[in-house]
């Protein structure tokens, strides 16, 4: 297998704010996850995978190319497929308008094969029956599926998905997981997203951000495993516990350093997604 | 380190083209949409009717050659739509926040810009079709007569072309929903002050170039002459240039970019200065020669003998019928003068507010230096009707074709009947002959005596008959009597037949000049004029 990203002490700053500091980290087709709480640069590094924002320092290489050079961006451009944090469309345009402009911005001129496409990726994000709709007129699923439908066009060999289940509802995360695994097949994936649930569902591999720095790259049962031994059930809150919430039986899940001779249960992707980012998470885990 | 993936072909997949410069499909694929987008744009379809709705009631004459002009400008409203269309349009990425996606894809912010540069062309072709639309009505009507000067009407979709462009540019330097707006109120406060002033040095950078007024010429003169619209629709397609290069450049001045907007600041500055540069001697001289001597065909018809310019030959049929009528009431020795009715430029135009301004007036100085206005306006005894048919400037006064059978009239009872030079009509009177002649126009109009009847309602109250507000006097050779036209339309009520015989059979009593009105009267039966005052009736302004 060949490797799609490579980053090395990649660097952004806005102003004093380092929104990313130092990140390495290698993806190969497949799909990668990157988690972390607000504030964590997963965006700032999104932006910079999509070749929309230019790093301070560092080296990037994407899908064999340097983004900082004309050539380079023009050819990873082609191959790309991105979804941003904020998806914007043409509110006036129908789901078909819309996916088809994109498609023309994508280089696909030939009419009939263009439209073939669009149809394509709108069925496969179950937007086939209301592509005549206007876009403003969708609900903010369907809008969320618009935006994933462009960014499959041309079947991209790197698709960057900034929090793309955000505002879907389960069934729609269930669709959409079935479509992004189904690309994941011969592209390379990063999604970035608050949802453990989504990156156990999905990824072979998980990177943490805090604060912007990797705080774990790696599989997603080893960002599990960090847990193990770690994660227990009581009546209350233990004094040892780094967090800890009451569950829907009424016990409380606690996550820290146990103590002896407690119930200790299976840890998840979320129990150790939280050790690692500790309290910058808590509001998430609330 | 890394090395490119290259992923084995998906399902549907579309892989470009192997083209290292796709720019152009891109750009004509997605121009295709941005002008589909554009046809169906609120703005712009508010703006296809307006102008219809203009030209149809603006350009109501039927002579081309001068409704071209307003043809042309008929498309301003189109323009200022797309103005507005392609503003908004151009404004959707950074309203929808569409940026950063797109700022994702392989096709540069350049290739958008000029899609939705070139996606004008759908307001160009609209603006086309319906000045195509309103010359295929006007030659159908058969009445039309004139070519329209390609230049003059091309004037107009360049305009909507520069409204296209100067949409796009703004959306990209002054990226405000407001700006659309406050461009289009701002073009017409300026335009609307450089077609007020014909003498503004900024004339030029009017919107048309009407040959046939300075107050909205680029040239230094106006009538009839087209050349500066030449250089106009030079100046003004470079100016469309600048602003779309202009618009491109805001994503970088690149070297092809650069060099293209250089060459049309080139153009368009020759074409300003081409459209500015003072007359040579010659084209002065001839200019002063196409006034005086114009080219003229005639034609023999019943004993008459017919004069208009080639494009104009249409009317010699149209004269003919209210010529004859006027004739056909007068002895038949009166045909044996050899009547010429020969077409000639009214020595008062028009303003817009339907106030008379002498033509000479509207000459540059250099030329007005050389027309010798003798020549122009002879007192050559011809009857010299204008170019319109019927003559109607659509100010008080209707004409109803009296404007050429009170000519013939006075022509056949021995008065001048068109105006020479820039003399003032003489006047006959409280004369027979005055009152003979205006009864024989309003019996032989094709629109009977209801244009004798407008002038009586709408003259002044001075002792002569004006036109009221009318802008275009009609250059008769003789200021009737208000006294004599009431005569005239008594006896028009009477029977044509009653009145036609005792015209004939005391035509020359009635047309010697010592004959006073009040003989008619008496020979109808009818009270006499009453007197006239003597105000301005000196011996000199006495007609022959």
């Amino acid at each position: 297998m060949t490797t799609t990203i490579s980053l090395s002490s990649l660097e952004k700053s806005y102003g004093r704010t380092r929104a990313v500091a130092g990140v390495d980290f290698v993806a190969e087709p497949g799909i990668t996850g990157l988690l972390g709480p607000n504030g964590a640069g997963k965006t700032t590094l999104m932006r910079m995978l999509a070749t929309v924002l230019a790093p301070d320092g560092g080296r990037l290489r994407l899908l064999g190319h340097d983004p900082g050079q004309p050539d380079g961006r023009l050819a990873i451009r082609r191959r790309l497929g991105y979804v941003p944090q904020e998806p914007a469309y043409h509110r006036n345009f129908t789901a078909f308008e819309f996916v088809d402009y994109v498609a023309i911005l994508k280089e696909m001129t030939d009419r009939k094969a263009r439209h073939d496409e669009v149809r394509r990726v709108l069925e496969l994000v179950a937007l086939a029956d209301v592509s005549g709709k206007k876009i403003k007129s969708l609900s903010g699923g369907m809008r969320r599926r618009v935006a994933l439908a462009q960014a499959l066009l041309g079947a991209p060999e790197l698709l960057v998905l900034d929090e793309p289940t955000a505002g879907l509802d389960p069934e729609q995360r269930l669709r959409f997981r079935e479509v992004v695994s189904a690309v994941a097949t011969d592209a390379t994936v990063v999604l970035s997203t608050h949802q453990t649930e989504d990156v156990s569902a999905l990824c072979q591999r998980v990177v943490v951000m805090h604060e912007g720095v990797v705080r774990y790259d790696g599989s997603v049962r080893g960002l599990a495993e960090g847990a193990r031994g770690r994660v227990w059930l009581a009546a209350d809150r233990h004094p040892s516990a780094r967090l800890s919430w009451r569950t829907g039986d009424g016990r409380h899940r606690n996550i820290g350093d146990a103590p002896p001779g407690v119930d200790l249960v299976e840890p998840s992707v979320e129990d150790g997604y939280l050790l690692l980012v500790g309290h910058g998470a808590q509001d998430k885990a609330a | 380190m890394t090395a490119a993936v290259t992923s084995p072909d998906a399902v549907g997949r579309v892989v470009p083209p192997d083209d290292h410069h796709p720019m152009a499909r891109v750009v004509r694929a997605l121009t295709r949409t941005e002008a589909r987008r554009l046809a169906r744009h609120p703005s712009f379809l508010i703006g296809v009717a307006l102008s219809v709705l203009l030209i149809r009631t603006a350009a109501s004459g039927n002579i081309l050659t001068e409704a071209d002009g307003d043809v042309a400008l008929g498309l301003v409203p189109l323009a200022w739509a797309t103005l507005i269309a392609t503003n908004l349009s151009a404004l959707r990425g950074r309203r929808d926040g569409t940026a950063e996606l797109f700022d994702s894809l392989p096709s540069a912010p350049a290739t958008r810009t000029t899609a939705q540069l070139l996606a004008g062309w759908v307001a160009v072709v609209a603006g086309m079709i319906v000045l195509v639309g309103w010359l295929a009505l006007e030659w159908r009507s058969g009445i039309a007569v004139g070519s329209p000067n390609v230049a003059q009407l091309v004037i107009g979709p360049l305009l909507v072309a520069g409204a296209a462009a100067l949409g796009v540019l703004s959306a990209r330097w002054l990226p405000h929903p407001l700006v659309g707006p406050l461009l289009v109120v701002g073009t017409a406060f300026v335009q609307g002050g450089l077609s007020e002033s014909g003498t503004s040095p900024l004339r030029w950078m009017a919107f048309a170039a009407d040959a046939t007024s300075p107050a909205a010429a680029p040239g230094d003169d106006g009538i009839g002459f087209p050349g500066p619209v030449d250089w106009h629709v030079l100046y003004i397609g470079g100016t469309i240039l600048i602003a779309g290069f202009l618009a491109v450049a805001r994503h970088g001045f690149a070297r092809r970019v650069s060099l293209a907007l250089a060459g049309a600041v080139a153009v368009t500055g020759v074409a300003a200065v081409g459209q500015t540069r003072p007359l040579s001697d010659d084209e002065i001289r001839h200019r002063a020669a196409l006034l005086t001597n114009p080219a003229l065909e005639c034609e023999l018809r019943s004993a008459v003998r017919y004069c208009a310019p080639a494009d104009f030959r249409v009317r010699f049929g149209q004269w003919e019928g209210p010529v004859e009528a006027v004739l056909g009431r007068a002895p038949a020795a009166v045909r044996d003068r050899g009547l010429v009715v020969s077409m000639r430029d009214l020595n008062v135009a028009s303003n817009a507010d339907c106030t008379p301004t002498p033509l000479l007036r509207l000459l540059s100085p250099r030329v007005r230096a050389v027309v010798d206005p003798a020549a122009m306006w002879p007192a050559d005894g011809a009857v010299h009707p204008d170019r319109e048919w019927p003559w109607d400037e659509e100010c008080t006064f209707t004409d109803h074709g009296v404007a050429l059978t009170v000519q013939v009239g006075a022509w056949a009872v021995g008065l001048p009947p068109a105006q020479a030079a820039t003399s003032s009509p003489c006047q006959a009177s409280g004369q027979a002959r005055s009152v003979v002649a205006l009864w024989l126009a309003g019996q032989s109009a094709p629109g009977g005596a209801g244009g004798l009847a407008d002038i009586g309602r709408a003259s002044g109250p001075g002792a002569t008959v004006d036109f009221g507000d009318s802008a275009n006097q009609p250059s008769w050779g003789v200021a009737y009597a208000r006294g004599d036209l009431a005569l005239a339309l008594a006896l028009l009520e009477r029977p044509a037949d009653e009145i036609g015989a005792l015209v004939l059979d005391h035509w020359d009593r009635l047309v010697d000049p010592a004959t006073p009105a009040s003989d008619l009267a008496s020979l109808a039966g009818l009270p006499p004029p009453t007197a006239v005052p003597a105000d301005g009736g000196s011996a000199a302004l006495r007609c022959p």
